[in-house]
């Protein structure tokens, strides 16, 4: 009797054990509320873009709302996840009816989700109107200058304006219903189309600033992309981040960082072509890459007497280089006559071409050419580089590339390309225009004069960004007219120069 | 004990089918609605349709790409996808997607998602018969369109049709100018290019006489293949340098060297097409007629693709013409004339068809 209970016992179990699985299949983990869970994000001067929503980790506090106890998570956390990109900002709460309330102070500041109310603020010590319902995003916006954050607008010898995504939010936008497709479905004898749009916060670049009329703009986005575009375009905000749309919109620079208004035809890409043709007329050429050579830099040097031998040739034209304004990039740019979107390389990680450079085409003349630089191999070039050490412990080894491109300018090189880095290392450490970076660039116009001297050919002297004062030390790497502008000069080498 | 086995393993057959049968429901829908079709039609084309199958379509160039679909709730899957561009196929039957205006994608459950011009024109779509590295499942067989930038509406699968739109016309021009012959009929003024001294002509110039209608960008190929379409403001600020180094070249001194084109082959905008008979000597093989070399204006006319037709009309700098019928067209030659100017000749016909100072080949019916 006994065993046959439990062989009942037994049956029974594996029918509800079957019977769960077979509901199993049904029902979705009970972690997760059913139904629809509104979420709501952080964009606007954020690194990361953070999503709200039933499954957040957040830590809970429970205080009285409406004579509920009720769990809330603060603003402060959320933010801080969220990394703003400026100290100083202010914070926008937006609800689902468009209301909009804008904070300085958050640390009173706590949400809380009520099936009412939705995600709801409740502001302790802020006024009521404070106490944003149904809130679908949250806009974090600097209250700094951030040129080296956003969208910035620059010429040849200013630069105009920057905007952030969240100061972009600020402004007010445009609602651009944008078409994507209309889909049809025959069932039934009817044809039943649906026509999808998506709706995008945009303004127009030419109601951001006041352009000129015929004026060229050249933009450039954070992964590469590089073009010219139209004034009658979009500005496009995207979470943290902004796009410029064509007017089609189907045609965009991603991430947009810059336009750069009525910019130098010259730019540093100019190298590759320059240099092409002159290998194409046999003659030789030498090609000088001053790393961290700002245009302003060229002209303070002349200026203030630290560059005779530079001052003593004809002026330099002023050029572009490519954002992202870094070695890598700036690098590719110039010995590749392609951007960023064509050559592959946008930023520091990259080191890999898709393009071949100018070493690869002068190898195709059969010509024979040299890189000449320092100990690290900055790109990957079709050549292998003559790497140079601090052999004598000076602490650059700029007087090592020099010493060896000295040695080498003798060994039947067509092409040679010299990549000095002091001028960049003293710029990052003491500023653009400090006495210690000026006092290396005339030992760069010394090293320049020295081998141009020895140097039959053609010379070309130009750089792969520039450099920007930053408090005491200097930066680059922002779309700013300081780290875009370099110089740009062809000369003649040989003894017409001693 | 026996009775006992037999009730523990119908519970247990039984649970499996509760547990299963769904699966096996799928399954039998999948097969009963699968497609064993394995070629696609592209109709309204041509007069016929036209059917490729998988096989074909992996006879062109093979893509592969990662790829980031969005649906309809905003939901995102990375998959990777491999096939042929749509571009790669209408380039053999002798398109481009360029000159489409808008397609319908059908798909055989009666889906179809129609293509616009703006898409069409500027986006890679890709026909995409692997997904992930593995042949595509029989609900999305034979080929699944991708277009990587477009939202997952367009991204259709069990495609059966590409349905083209609007009427098409091939990428033709109706008249083609001979550039030598051109930039003797616009001024000429010197052009300092890096250290030598050449003379070169205004692309305003020869667009405003010879092209002055319509707006359409400008597509340029070069002799070593280089092709690139220019925006027609930009071409207009330009120059096109007739001696020296590397003419015809496109340059100017406000646009960027990287947009500068060496040994330009040909030209057009729209239905007006410019050849170089200098570069096309370069790449051309030259044969002859009577006793003149030169080269066949039946090459010339396929390489600018001007329209097909009955009637050619050869037009000379000083205004003189000629008639010549399609089937005389393959047999006359361009060359270049000892006081260099562009002459013709064909075999076979009379004197007054030797056209000295030939400018333009104009199709007239």
């Amino acid at each position: 009797m006994r065993s046959k209970n439990q062989i009942t016992l037994v049956l029974l179990m594996l029918v509800v054990l079957f019977i769960g699985l077979y509901l199993g299949k049904y029902i979705e983990a009970s972690s997760k509320p059913l139904g629809y869970f509104p979420s709501f994000k952080i964009i606007g001067d954020v690194e990361e873009i953070v999503t709200i929503s039933y499954n957040h980790n957040f830590p809970l506090y429970k205080m009285e709302h409406k004579e509920v106890i009720m769990d809330f998570i603060s603003l402060v956390d959320i933010i801080k996840a969220a990394e703003p990109i400026a100290d100083d900002f202010e914070v926008l709460l937006v609800g689902n009816d468009g209301l909009i309330s804008k904070i300085d102070e958050i640390q009173d500041c706590g949400i809380t989700f009520s099936s009412l109310n939705g995600w709801e603020f409740v502001n302790k010590y802020h006024p009521i109107s404070s106490n944003i319902k149904m809130v679908k995003e949250i806009v974090i916006v600097s209250k700094e200058g951030n040129w080296e954050e956003g969208l910035n607008i620059i010429n040849t010898v200013e630069n105009i304006l920057n905007i952030t995504a969240g100061q972009f939010y600020l402004q007010g936008y445009d609602v651009l219903h944008n078409f994507e497709g209309t889909a049809t479905a025959a069932k039934n004898g009817m044809d039943n189309s649906s026509t999808v749009y998506t709706t995008k916060k945009v303004k127009k670049l030419k109601d951001l600033i006041d352009i000129p009329p015929d004026s060229r703009l050249l933009a450039m986005g954070a992964k590469g992309d590089y073009g010219y575009v139209d004034a009658n375009g979009y500005i496009e905000l995207i979470g943290n981040q902004m796009n410029f749309l064509n007017n089609n919109s189907k045609e965009m620079i991603e991430d947009v960082k810059g336009i750069f208004m009525n910019p130098p035809i010259v730019s540093n890409m100019d190298t590759y072509y320059d240099t092409l043709h002159f290998l194409d007329k046999n003659e030789r050429v030498l090609i000088f890459l001053i790393d961290g050579f700002g245009y302003h830099q060229y002209i303070e040097g002349m200026n203030s007497g630290y560059t005779p031998f530079l001052k003593s040739q004809p002026q330099a034209q002023k050029a572009s280089t490519v954002y992202k304004p870094v070695t890598n990039a700036g690098f590719a740019a110039t010995i590749t006559g392609e951007p960023p979107s064509v050559n592959g390389v946008y930023s520091r990680e990259q080191r890999e071409l898709k393009v071949p450079s100018i070493f690869a085409t002068a190898l195709n003349l059969d010509k024979k050419a040299a890189l000449i630089q320092g100990p690290i191999n900055v790109l990957n070039t079709e050549i292998e580089p003559i790497l140079n050490i601090d052999s004598n412990n000076s602490g650059l080894v700029d007087d090592e590339v020099y010493e060896r491109t000295l040695k080498e300018i003798n060994n039947g090189y067509h092409l040679i390309l010299v990549h000095f880095k002091g001028l960049d290392t003293h710029g990052h450490s003491t500023g653009d225009l400090s006495r210690e970076t000026m006092n290396m660039l005339q030992t760069l116009d010394k090293y320049i004069e020295d081998i141009s001297n020895k140097w039959e050919g053609k010379i070309i002297i130009t750089s792969d960004h520039g450099m920007h004062s930053k408090g005491q030390i200097g930066s680059h790497g922002a779309f700013i007219m300081e780290d875009m502008m370099v110089p740009y000069l062809v000369i003649e080498g040989g003894l017409a120069n001693e | 004990m026996k009775k006992l086995c037999t009730v523990i393993s119908m519970v247990l057959i039984l649970g499996l089918l509760l547990t299963g049968c769904n699966n096996a429901s799928t399954s039998a829908d999948e097969i009963a609605n699968s497609n064993i079709n394995n070629s696609f039609i592209i109709t309204g084309l041509e007069a016929d349709d036209i059917e490729i199958t998988v096989e074909k379509l992996k006879t062109y160039n093979s893509v592969t790409k990662d790829v980031v679909s969005v649906n309809s709730s905003g939901k995102e899957n990375k998959f990777q996808v491999t096939g042929s561009l749509l571009e790669d196929v209408l380039k053999d039957l002798g398109y481009s997607q360029k000159d489409l205006q808008a397609i319908r994608l059908a798909a055989g459950d009666g889906y179809s998602m129609d293509v616009p011009k703006e898409v069409v024109n500027t986006r890679d779509i890709i026909l995409a018969y692997e997904i992930d590295g593995e042949a595509l499942d029989e609900k999305t067989q034979p080929v699944r369109v991708i277009i990587p930038e477009e939202r997952a509406m367009y991204w259709v699968r069990n495609l059966t049709t590409i349905e083209v739109l609007e009427a098409v016309e091939k990428a033709t021009v109706d008249v083609v100018v001979f550039l030598e012959a051109a930039t003797t009929l616009v001024p000429q003024e010197e052009y300092t290019y890096y250290d030598s001294v050449d003379y070169a002509v205004k692309t305003k110039d020869i667009i405003d006489k010879f092209a002055s209608s319509g707006e359409e960008d400008i597509y340029i190929k070069a002799t070593d293949g280089l092709e690139k379409n220019e925006a027609l403001t930009i071409f207009k600020e330009g120059y096109i340098k007739i001696t020296g180094e590397a003419n015809p070249m496109f340059l100017s001194p406000d646009v960027p060297k990287g947009m500068y084109v060496k040994n330009i082959l040909q030209f057009s905008k729209g239905k007006y097409g410019f050849f170089s008979l200098n570069s096309g000597e370069a790449i051309f093989e030259s044969i002859t007629v009577d006793d003149k070399e030169g080269t066949p204006i039946k090459a010339i006319a396929d390489e600018i693709q001007l329209k097909e037709g009955k009637l050619y009309r050869f037009t000379a700098i000083d205004g003189y013409s000629v008639e010549v019928t399609a089937e005389d067209l393959e047999r006359g030659i361009v060359y270049i004339g000892e006081e260099g100017d562009l002459r013709t000749q064909f075999e076979g016909l009379p004197k007054n068809t030797r056209v000295k100072g030939l400018l333009s080949i104009e199709v007239i019916e």
